[in-house]
């Protein structure tokens, strides 16, 4: 299995592309990325009409998922295959639902806070961006590279984003997978995979 | 595609109509459906897909599901058995009342506790988590990473999704009505499942043959009512194979029913085989469906029998469900769930 292309976004808006070994940012907030991002040759036209729709988790990993298909510097199969692992689940989604719903006398939820109580919702979002149509899931596992790679490998070959959202960015990469997890990397988080990566191609 | 299959060597199931599959065979083909106010919440009069049962007892509801689940279990887990969790948010009850911080993973560290399999893998795929963990299992297993997979999906019903639903104006007033002309949304509901994996050559009393899974990239909630990714991961899944029955997602919300319905006739336009979705009798158990769906599958399969389709008056265009029972020609179902997020999950299983 092989990493292709990843992007980190840390928590000053900044990214940083894998494969080419670039910086973008710091940006102001992430609708200043997006318009960035958005005049990038390298990177692909994605789908980003319904940017301000998600909560924070969705909007950073529909960047993500943008500029690592950009840092591959090839368009992604329709068949690419995007994964959730670990990171703060959703957690802090689920409970705003709910203290909203509460506060407002348990009346009636808003299904926009709803949507967004799924784990799977944000990279979903960064599908709908790409247009890529193969598996999505979002798997807890103990916190070891491995284990994730483990899991892709399992899938007929071919391309996955694998994603990790915390409260301090994000980190997604491209795998290009061949049903063989032998030599993993073995890391607890894709961000320490992706540090250690930065630093050998550097 | 490799040889993914894998052999079911136990299943259990914990409903509103008891913990035995004979029981909820039984209960689901005389079209039998529980839906009642809650006790546990006020659903603002709506009926939904409860189990008595677990209003007894102190804590967590959800600890409660797989509690009875682990006590329908009555095969025994071998050394070496992973475990995967199906569920879409867990001990939502613990976030409810401010217990939990993460209800998923409290729902994932209860389990691990309570099947004594530490390590476990929770999967989250919306609605189509079930099918999703199912499937994951089987890569798992033909990869030789574990010996054995118990795939358990639970669910329950909670204050929490009900309001989540209501507001997307997906709930039905009344009861859901899958694949009828007049269906009008789901009915909530709760149960756990549970499949016991090995590896194929293994003897058991069913097979899952082949997965697929996608997403349709086209809508958050709204499934892609042409049905095309849908079609694809059908196709996949069955590779070509005969199929005698399915037992569809079917929810009775008006654009779930009508992108399943629109994949099969693409893929069978003189007709599908016999279409059945037990949310007619349980409501919507969410990320338990699709474990649900496999392992009372296999049992409908192994009786060559597909249930009467509960709540259906007259049958939507082109849906081949009825309101009687039927025969299937052999024993091999396919199984379908659908998520938000456009997710799609395609199983194909096989009775001994």
């Amino acid at each position: 299995m092989k990493i292709v292309a990843g992007t980190l976004i840390d928590a000053s808006n900044s990214a940083r592309l894998l494969r080419r070994g670039e910086r973008l940012g710091a940006f102001s907030d992430l609708k200043a990325m997006r318009d960035a991002v958005a005049g990038l040759s390298f990177v692909p036209r994605g789908d980003l009409a319904d940017f301000g729709r998600g909560g924070p988790a969705a909007r950073l990993l529909m960047l993500a998922a943008l500029l690592t298909a950009g840092d591959a510097g090839e368009t992604l199969p329709e068949s690419t295959g995007i994964f959730g692992w670990n990171g703060r689940g959703c957690a802090a989604e689920n409970l705003r639902f709910w203290e909203d719903y509460t506060a407002n006398g348990r009346e009636s939820g808003r299904g926009g806070l709803f949507v967004g109580t799924l784990p799977t919702i944000p990279f979903c979002e960064a599908a709908i961006t790409l247009g890529i149509r193969g598996p999505a899931a979002y798997f807890r596992t103990a916190p070891e590279t491995a284990e994730l790679f483990a899991i892709v490998a399992g899938y007929p070959p071919g391309d996955f984003l694998v994603g990790e959202c915390g409260d301090d960015g994000c980190c997604m990469l491209l795998i290009r997978g061949d049903g063989d997890a032998d030599g993993a990397p073995s890391f607890p988080t894709l961000r320490a995979l992706f540090e250690d990566r930065w630093r050998e191609r550097r | 595609m490799a040889d993914l299959a894998a052999a079911v060597v136990g299943s259990a199931v914990a409903t509103a109509f008891g913990s035995s599959l004979r029981e909820n065979c039984d209960a689901l083909l005389a079209a039998r459906n529980d839906f009642r106010a809650p006790c546990h919440f006020d659903a603002g009069g709506k009926a939904l897909g409860i189990d008595p049962e677990l209003d007894r007892g102190k804590g967590s509801r959800f600890f409660r599901l797989l509690a009875k689940l682990r006590d329908a279990m009555s095969c025994r887990i071998p050394a070496g058995t992973r475990l995967f969790l199906a569920t879409t948010v867990g001990a939502v009850d613990l976030l409810e009342r401010g217990d939990a911080g993460d209800s998923a993973l409290a729902a994932l560290r209860e389990a691990e506790r309570i099947f004594g399999l530490p390590g476990a893998v929770l999967v989250s795929a919306a609605c189509a988590s079930g099918q999703c963990a199912v499937g994951l299992a089987m890569k798992q297993l033909a990869a030789g990473r574990c010996r054995a997979a118990l795939v358990v999906g639970a669910d329950i019903a909670s204050e929490f999704v009900t309001a989540g639903f209501t507001a997307l104006g997906a709930v039905s007033p009344t009861v859901c009505r899958p694949y009828d002309v007049g269906r009008d949304g789901l009915t909530l509901g709760e149960a756990a499942a549970a499949l016991l994996l090995a590896p194929s050559g293994e003897t058991g009393f069913g097979r899952i043959l082949r997965c697929a899974e996608s997403c349709d990239a086209a809508h958050i909630t709204a499934p892609d009512l042409t049905g095309g990714t849908l079609k694809r991961t059908i196709e996949a899944a069955t590779a070509g194979g005969e199929i005698a029955g399915i037992v569809g997602h079917g929810t009775g919300t008006r654009y779930n029913d009508q992108a399943e319905v629109a994949a099969l006739r693409e893929i069978f336009p003189a007709g599908s085989p016999p279409l059945f979705s037990l949310k007619g009798n349980f409501g919507h158990t969410l990320g338990a469906t699709g474990v649900l769906q496999t392992a009372l599958g296999l049992e409908f399969a192994a009786r060559r029998i597909l249930p009467p389709q509960a709540g259906l008056s007259e049958a939507m265009e082109g849906a081949a469900a009825a309101p009687f029972a039927r025969r299937l020609a052999a024993p091999r179902l396919l199984s379908l769930n659908i998520g938000f997020g456009g997710l799609n999950s395609a199983v194909v299983l096989e009775a001994s």
